[in-house]
């Protein structure tokens, strides 16, 4: 991807020059595993900006956690290897950067929560003393004043009684009262990006909601960007402003939610997109896309969808599609983005009906 | 958690009443007459004979004998006498120091030893120390120890001259070949303990929490990830500690210490029941004693563990 697509990419409007929040460039990370080299990204591109919710989207796999243990810079490494690509914090690149100033940023700048609280929260620390951490590492506050800031990011965050329970170990708390631990620390040094990875996804549905909303209303608060993963179509539509959706580590589409939602222009996106049960769909009809994403091992030449999309053609097997624009602020990673975009591609195949991979619809007796 | 203790120290009397119990019956097991025993070569009248039998209830039957044993602890806090008429707690107070600095020094080279191998060889897995330690741990947990005293005599008594071979005449240079001998077991199995602990809590998701928190790598290693990985250890060493009494009967024979330890052995040989079984009641309750006050400290370094 070159420098115009980024700019006229994902947020119009940028003025040239001031460089965006955060910038990720043909990252590429690959895991060395005892079965080959397993490339878990392959030339991720996004980018982010201040204030704006980016929702990251793909099935299980598809590289969500790995990029954001990227951006954080806590990838284990080995058996991870970061084999290209930058990744820009306000116009600097962080894998060029000294372990010691990127370790100032991170939690500080950049900080990030993660989807299961009670093992992410240390066992045997009490809950006000884990947050308080972080203003006495990073602020240089002694232990007193920092418990107070501790306390007050509790309450932030809705914690009945924080005073009190400040000195309560992770265990004692609900799903949901712990996952707002782990919000309030990360928020704790008003950071500018927060990544979270499935917030939720461990909670009661009754829970998530409330959570989700307390994630939106800091963001606003704190003006951060916020990057938001989930597999879940339903939980973004409320709070993302872009999504950017991952398929084989690479983003395949990326949209404002409106033009993903009402327009997607890649047939990956449809997918998911009629995969979501709808309330109004009489007998709930589910169609999951047919077929796996390919081994990450062993990546199919050409579009790394092209066994499971029905519009695949020969060029699809052979060339790899680049991610361009197919409207304004819209972007696709498929040859027949246009078409797709408009609904007018040619379905080429269709899922067989027994599930097994897909069947030629030129191959099939005219009816 | 008073309650808890409470119960637990209510335990006590069962399993002191029951350990007691089973080594005086060894004890009585023992063939030959301890009275004969004692007098060796020498003649001894009947009158004689059987004065000292009376007195020590040795005609009385086994479970006579014993609870009037009991019943002199109970209600006089009368350990018995040896056959020589000294009193146990006697000697126990004599030879104890002994064996309490033999045990201390042990605890501290073990616990020295094993936690800090343990964490270099976390920290530098599979590298040149990662090997070293696993490989000289298998050898401290599989050779007896019978040998290895005699190998640390050898080496660092005789070749090398560093160190009292026997005896307690140099201080705490005496113990320091006893002691690692004493702990050289312990050692290996704590430093592979802490190593695999160690190496599980960096892979653990908070110490993963912690590194994104921008904590220098240093503190998240003490902080977060050896602070969790230790319990464990801690358990190990009080485990340790408690039986450590018993292992002092080997070692302290082997490098002729006047302890405790020598002191059953030499006195299951001479018959002694009184002596075996006063010593061997205070290890037992030692050993009671530090696992109640381990499983207490555990429950003060793990918030999860709850007493009930
Ligand atoms: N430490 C690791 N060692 C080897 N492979 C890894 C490691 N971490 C991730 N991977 C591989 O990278 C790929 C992407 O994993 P990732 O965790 O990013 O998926 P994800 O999109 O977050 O999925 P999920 O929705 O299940 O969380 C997976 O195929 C996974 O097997
Ligand atoms: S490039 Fe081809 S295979 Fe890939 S999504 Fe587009 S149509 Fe399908
Ligand atoms: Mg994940």
């Amino acid at each position: 991807m070159t420098e115009s697509q980024t700019s006229t990419g994902l947020t119009p409007g940028t003025r040239p020059g001031d460089a965006p929040l955060l910038e990720v460039k043909d990252l590429q990370v690959e895991f060395r595993t005892k079965a080959g080299v397993a490339k878990a990204i392959n030339g991720l591109n996004f980018t982010l900006h201040a204030g704006e919710t980016l929702a990251i989207l793909g099935e299980s796999g598809s590289g969500k956690s790995v990029t954001a243990q990227t951006i954080m810079g806590i990838l284990d490494m080995p058996p991870g290897k970061i084999a290209g690509g930058e990744i820009r914090y306000r116009g600097e690149d962080l894998l060029s950067m000294p372990e010691e100033s990127r370790r100032r940023l991170r939690g500080v700048k950049i900080a990030m929560i993660f989807q299961d609280a009670l093992s992410s929260l240390n066992p045997v620390l009490p809950v006000g003393w884990q947050i308080a951490e972080m203003f006495r590492v990073h602020r240089g506050l002694k232990r007193k004043e920092a418990k107070v800031k501790a306390v007050e990011m509790m309450q932030r965050v809705g914690i009945p009684g924080a005073e009190e329970r400040a000195g309560d170990f992770p265990h004692q708390f609900s799903g949901g009262m712990r996952q707002r631990i782990m919000i309030a620390m990360a928020i704790a040094l008003d950071p500018d990006v927060l990544i979270a990875d499935e917030p939720t996804t461990a909670l009661d549905v009754t829970v998530q909601a409330q959570v989700m909303r307390l994630l939106k209303d800091l963001q606003t608060e704190f003006n951060m960007g916020l990057i938001l993963i989930t597999h879940d179509l339903g939980v973004v539509a409320d709070v993302a402003d872009k999504i950017a959706v991952m398929y084989s580590g690479r983003v395949m589409e990326a949209a404002d939610v409106y033009e993903i939602y009402g327009k997607p222009g890649h047939p990956y996106t449809q997918g998911l997109l009629n995969s979501i049960p709808r309330i109004d769909d009489e007998g709930g009809r589910l169609r999951a896309i047919s077929g796996l994403p390919p081994s990450l091992t062993d990546m199919p030449p050409g579009c790394p969808f092209n066994p499971r999309c029905e519009f695949a053609t020969d060029r699809c097997r052979t060339e790899r599609p680049e991610l361009r624009p197919v409207a304004d602020g819209h972007l696709s990673a498929c040859h027949y983005a246009e078409d797709v975009y408009a609904g007018t591609a040619t379905r080429t195949r269709r899922p067989s009906p027994t599930g097994a991979g897909m069947i030629d619809v030129s191959e099939e007796a005219p009816q | 958690m008073t309650r808890y203790i409470i119960r637990r120290l209510l335990q006590f009397i069962p399993v002191i009443l029951i350990s007691t119990l089973i080594v005086y019956a060894l004890v009585f097991a023992i063939p030959g007459d301890p009275i004969r025993a004692l007098a060796g070569d020498r003649p001894m009248s009947d009158a004689v004979r059987e004065t000292l039998r009376e007195q020590y209830n040795l005609d009385d039957p086994f479970l006579i004998q014993y609870f009037k044993y009991i019943w002199g602890i109970v209600t006089a806090l009368d350990f018995g006498s040896t056959f020589n008429g000294r009193p146990v707690t006697d000697i126990i107070e004599q030879r104890l120091p002994v064996t309490a600095t033999l045990a201390l020094v042990t605890l501290v080279i073990q616990t020295l030893m094993g936690i800090i191998a343990g964490i270099l060889a976390a920290l530098y897995r599979d590298r040149f120390f990662d090997r070293f330690v696993q490989v000289s741990t298998v050898a401290m947990v599989a050779l007896p120890t019978l040998v290895i005293g005699f190998l640390l005599q050898l080496i660092f008594g005789l070749n090398l001259g560093w160190f009292p071979i026997a005896g307690v005449n140099n201080g705490v240079s005496s113990y320091i070949l006893p002691a690692l001998t004493m702990a050289a077991v312990s050692t290996g199995i704590l430093a592979r303990l802490v190593r695999s602990e160690l190496l599980d809590s960096l892979k653990s998701d908070y110490v993963r929490t912690a590194t994104a928190k921008g904590m220098k790598r240093s503190r998240v290693i003490t902080r977060h990830g050896l602070r969790n990985s230790l319990i464990p250890a801690v358990t190990f060493i009080g485990a340790d500690l408690a039986s450590m009494l018993g292992g002092s009967i080997i070692v302290e024979t082997i490098f002729n210490l006047p302890g405790l330890g020598q002191q059953v052995f030499a006195s299951i040989q001479g018959q002694e029941g009184t002596v075996v079984v006063g010593i061997v009641t205070l290890f037992v309750l030692f050993f009671v004693v530090i696992n109640l006050i381990v499983d207490l400290l555990y429950g003060l370094l793990d918030p999860r563990i709850r007493y009930e």
